[in-house]
């Protein structure tokens, strides 16, 4: 038998659908950081990330039997799951004001090369957060979740013309955002 | 066979996916690359293309996943085991939402309300002075007769 981490994951998610807990431990320890990340950089609010995550895991959990393998692979279908959450999440909640030292220049003395990378830095952070959802979850699939641009289309459910003009628009933005830092 | 790319289709292939040709589609990469090489045009807009690249890189990786939630994530199978034994919705919804963490409070309340409400109005009955009833009545411009008191059985 080969070791739990060669299974494919299609395969443990049948499992689970039978109620094997291993198979689905295994599926936590794969890929319960990758979606933390995925939903961080959505959300732009960790306790919020979590929550949207055990969801996602419950509803594996609940709903494995569901998973249809020969319509998608199980990461672009779990990524679909976190992504439907996380977008829930930002349409009920009104934005929460980030604490002033949130992730803010400290005055701590800094070279001016420093300096200038930290608010460069900060001028990303800003420019992310200020992008339209759907175009910020474009940006995280495929810059940095490392997706492929098809995979990033389907786990959004467009076509791959949407989701470049997506990307064009999301990085036209950043580009307008980054105007006066030099890299 | 590798598909004829114009430069066009260069210019948005990089307006989309940035500076960096091995993250462009498969299927555009060669033609495309081949097409890179002999537009000093498109070559620039790569460079331009690349200082957004990097800044998107430089952006810190959020922390991982810590010990007591991959934890939370691995008590999910017991705790749905125990909720459907439990059999109930609240409980269910308590033990594995997130949210659920206020349900409790929420029931409190609820609870607290309902036994204000029952004493408060228990009180009332036991405690009704006439003239008080008749003074609120005339604030309302009702005035009881006979009749009322009888439809009431009192």
């Amino acid at each position: 038998m080969a070791p739990g981490n060669e299974v494919p994951d299609e395969e443990l998610v049948a499992r689970v659908a039978a109620g094997d807990r291993t198979a689905y431990a295994l599926l936590v320890e794969r890929h319960a950081d990758r979606q933390l990340g995925f939903a961080c950089r959505v959300l732009s609010n960790r306790e919020a990330a979590e929550d949207v995550v055990q969801e996602a895991f419950l509803k594996l959990w609940t709903h494995a039997g569901r998973f249809n393998p020969a319509a998608a692979k199980f990461t672009t279908w779990f990524y679909r799951v976190v992504m439907n959450r996380c977008l829930d999440v930002k349409r009920r909640k009104r934005p929460v004001a980030l604490p002033e030292d949130y992730d803010a220049i400290d005055d701590a003395p800094v070279s001016d090369e420093a300096l200038a990378a930290k608010q460069r830095a900060e001028a990303v952070r800003k420019g992310l957060d200020g992008l339209p959802e759907r175009q910020r979850v474009a940006v995280s699939l495929f810059y940095f979740e490392g997706l492929r641009a098809r995979e990033a289309a389907e786990v959004m459910e467009v076509g791959i013309k949407a989701f470049e003009s997506l990307l064009v628009r999301a990085r036209k933005q950043l580009a307008k955002d980054l105007q006066g830092f030099d890299g | 066979m590798t598909k004829q790319l114009t430069t066009n289709r260069i210019k948005e292939l990089i307006a989309a996916y940035g500076g960096d040709p091995a993250r462009w589609p498969d299927e555009e990469r060669t033609a495309a690359e081949a097409v890179l090489e002999a537009s000093p045009e498109a070559q620039l807009l790569l460079k331009e293309a690349q200082r957004i690249d990097a800044a998107l890189a430089a952006r810190p990786a959020p922390v991982p996943a810590d010990g007591a939630f991959v934890d939370r994530l691995m008590a999910i199978p017991a705790e749905a085991a125990t909720a459907t034994q439990n059999n109930g919705l609240l409980s269910r919804l308590a033990a594995l939402m997130p949210m659920g963490r206020a349900i409790p409070q929420a029931a409190a309340l609820g609870v607290a309300f309902f036994l204000g409400a029952g004493i408060g109005f228990a009180e009332l009955g036991q405690t009704a002075d006439p003239e008080i009833f008749d003074a609120s009545a005339y604030a309302f411009g009702y005035t009881p007769d006979e009749a009322d008191f009888e439809e009431f059985g009192t």
